[in-house]
This record gives C-alpha cells, sequence and structure tokens, in this order.
C-alpha cells in the first residue's frame, strides 16, 4: 500500500491568484476614495448653502412679519364699519368717500379673502339713503 | 498597528500552494477553491485594522477552511454537487494514476471533516502541531489522535476498495 504523500501529491495552483487579488485591493482602494472624495465635496457644499439660507431668509422673514404687522394695525382702525349706514363689512374694511349728491353716499370697500390674505379688487358701494 | 499591504501579498505568496492544496481535498474544484483563497484574503483585508502581521498566516487558514466549510455546507444543502469534479492532479494521466486518485476522493469524503481537516493541515500546511491546534481551536493532543484516527481511517477505506 502506498504512503500518503504518494495519494496526496503536491499540486500547482492555478497562475494569476495573486494579480486578482491586487487588482480587488486596488479596485477596494480606489472605491474609498471616491466615496471619501464625495464626502468632502458634499461637506464643502453645505458650508456655502447654509451661507446663503442665512443670508437670503432674514429679510424675507423680516418683511413677512412688516406685512403681517401692517395688517393687523389697519384690520382694526378700518374694520369697524359705518354705523349710521347700515353697511357691513366681512373681513375688509369701508371708507365713506367724497359724494357730489345729496342723496347718494359712496364707500371704499376692501375686503380681504380669510385663507388667502389676498385683497379683493376695490369695489364702490352705493348705498341711497331712505 | 494595521496590516500593511506588502505584509498581506507576502503572505499570499507563502501560502498560496499550501492553501490550495488542503483546500483541493475539501471542495475538489479548482476555481472554488481559488475563489476561497482570494475570498479569505478580502476578508482580512478589510479587518486590517485588527490584524497585526505576526496573526495573519493563522488568521487566513482558519478564515480559507471556514469559507469552505460554508461552501460544502450550502452544497449540501441544496443537493449541489459539480459535474465535473476537476481529477487533474495524477501526474502521469495514466488511467490507474486517475482511479487512485478517485479512490482518494472517496475515502477523504468519508472521513470525517474534524479528522479531515487535521489531515490535510499536518500534510499541506507545513504547520506544527501547536498552530494547527491554534487553527481549528482545539486542544494540541487532540491534534495527534484526529492525526491518527484519520490515518488509520484512510488506511482502512483505501484498502478496501484496492481489495474491491
Amino acid at each position: 500500500m502506498p504512503d500518503l504523500p504518494d495519494w496526496l501529491p503536491e499540486l500547482d495552483p492555478p497562475s494569476g491568484g495573486l494579480t486578482r487579488l491586487q487588482d480587488a485591493v486596488a479596485a477596494q482602494r480606489h472605491r474609498r476614495a471616491l466615496r471619501r472624495r464625495g464626502l468632502a465635496w458634499a461637506t464643502m457644499a453645505i458650508v456655502p448653502l447654509v451661507a446663503l439660507a442665512l443670508w437670503l431668509l432674514p429679510p424675507r422673514l423680516q418683511q413677512q412679519h412688516r406685512t403681517q404687522a401692517l395688517v393687523a394695525a389697519l384690520q382694526p382702525a378700518l374694520a369697524p364699519p359705518l354705523p349710521a349706514s347700515g353697511l357691513r363689512v366681512h373681513d375688509g374694511a369701508a371708507v365713506a368717500l367724497p359724494s357730489g349728491q345729496a342723496n347718494v353716499r359712496l364707500y371704499l370697500v376692501q375686503t380681504v379673502a380669510p385663507r388667502s390674505r389676498t385683497p379683493t379688487p376695490l369695489h364702490h358701494v352705493t348705498h341711497e339713503l331712505p | 498597528m494595521s496590516l500593511r499591504e506588502d505584509a498581506l501579498y507576502a503572505s499570499y505568496c507563502r501560502l498560496e500552494r499550501a492553501l490550495f492544496n488542503v483546500l483541493y481535498r475539501q471542495l475538489w474544484q479548482h476555481e472554488d477553491c481559488q475563489d476561497v483563497i482570494h475570498d479569505a484574503y478580502l476578508r482580512i483585508w478589510a479587518r486590517r485594522e485588527r490584524i497585526t502581521p505576526d496573526t495573519l498566516d493563522a488568521l487566513v487558514w482558519t478564515t480559507a477552511l471556514n469559507l469552505a466549510r460554508n461552501r460544502l455546507r450550502w452544497r449540501r444543502l441544496w443537493r449541489h454537487e459539480p459535474l465535473d469534479v476537476d481529477l487533474h492532479e495524477a501526474p502521469t494521466g495514466r488511467d490507474d494514476d486517475f482511479l487512485a486518485t478517485r479512490r482518494l476522493h472517496d475515502a477523504l469524503q468519508h472521513l470525517p471533516a474534524a479528522e479531515r481537516d487535521v489531515l490535510l493541515l499536518s500534510e499541506f500546511s507545513g504547520l506544527r502541531g501547536a498552530e494547527i491546534a491554534s487553527v481549528l481551536g482545539i486542544p494540541v493532543g487532540t491534534v495527534a489522535s484526529r492525526k491518527h484516527h484519520a490515518m488509520t481511517h484512510l488506511k482502512a477505506f483505501l484498502g478496501d476498495t484496492a481489495h474491491a
């Protein structure tokens, strides 16, 4: 009966194994470098974006606040309807305008839609006196 | 201290032949063996921060043997037997060499995996008993006893088939 070395002769591995490993390691390194570069670009891009946002946002917010304050201040001043005229204006205001005729009163009425807060076009309302 | 690239390649050159011979007697497929060796080194490279050069070779052996075991388990699970077992090791290409290789293949397939690992490592790896014990995670005394049992079983099987 043959000995173990006769049963198990030493074989040569297929060629190209080391090259394959080197290529795989190089590809991994390349992928990692790409990922790192992408991360660096993203970090660099965040800084100007934040700066731009900080530069653009405050004036817009300030303008919005100013508009809201103006609307809030004007509404109570103009909102009460003219009691003697019997005219009621919802979400808006009416101002009496000088009229050329004695039996005609002229009002400038402006209403604000409750949701959109977009002013409606100006209307002239005439109300004939009894 | 992390593993350097040149140390990885040096280890590959040092161990490739031994790894191939051990793994081939388990997987019996050239391409599978090459893939397992390749994957083992890539896995080690991925963990290079925690690996030192003095533990590298033992880790390569452990990783490669585990990957080969996984591959064998996968084959059993899916009842996958390669159609073309590469029995190219017959040096002369004679019919009796081919038959001897075929008998060896069957005999090694019948050996328990633990005994087969010890036998192949002690035959091809160049590792000493203590190093084999460390790679396989078993006591040093067990290495000797498993090798003895493996040889007995192998001789018995090959003797039986030779007489059959």
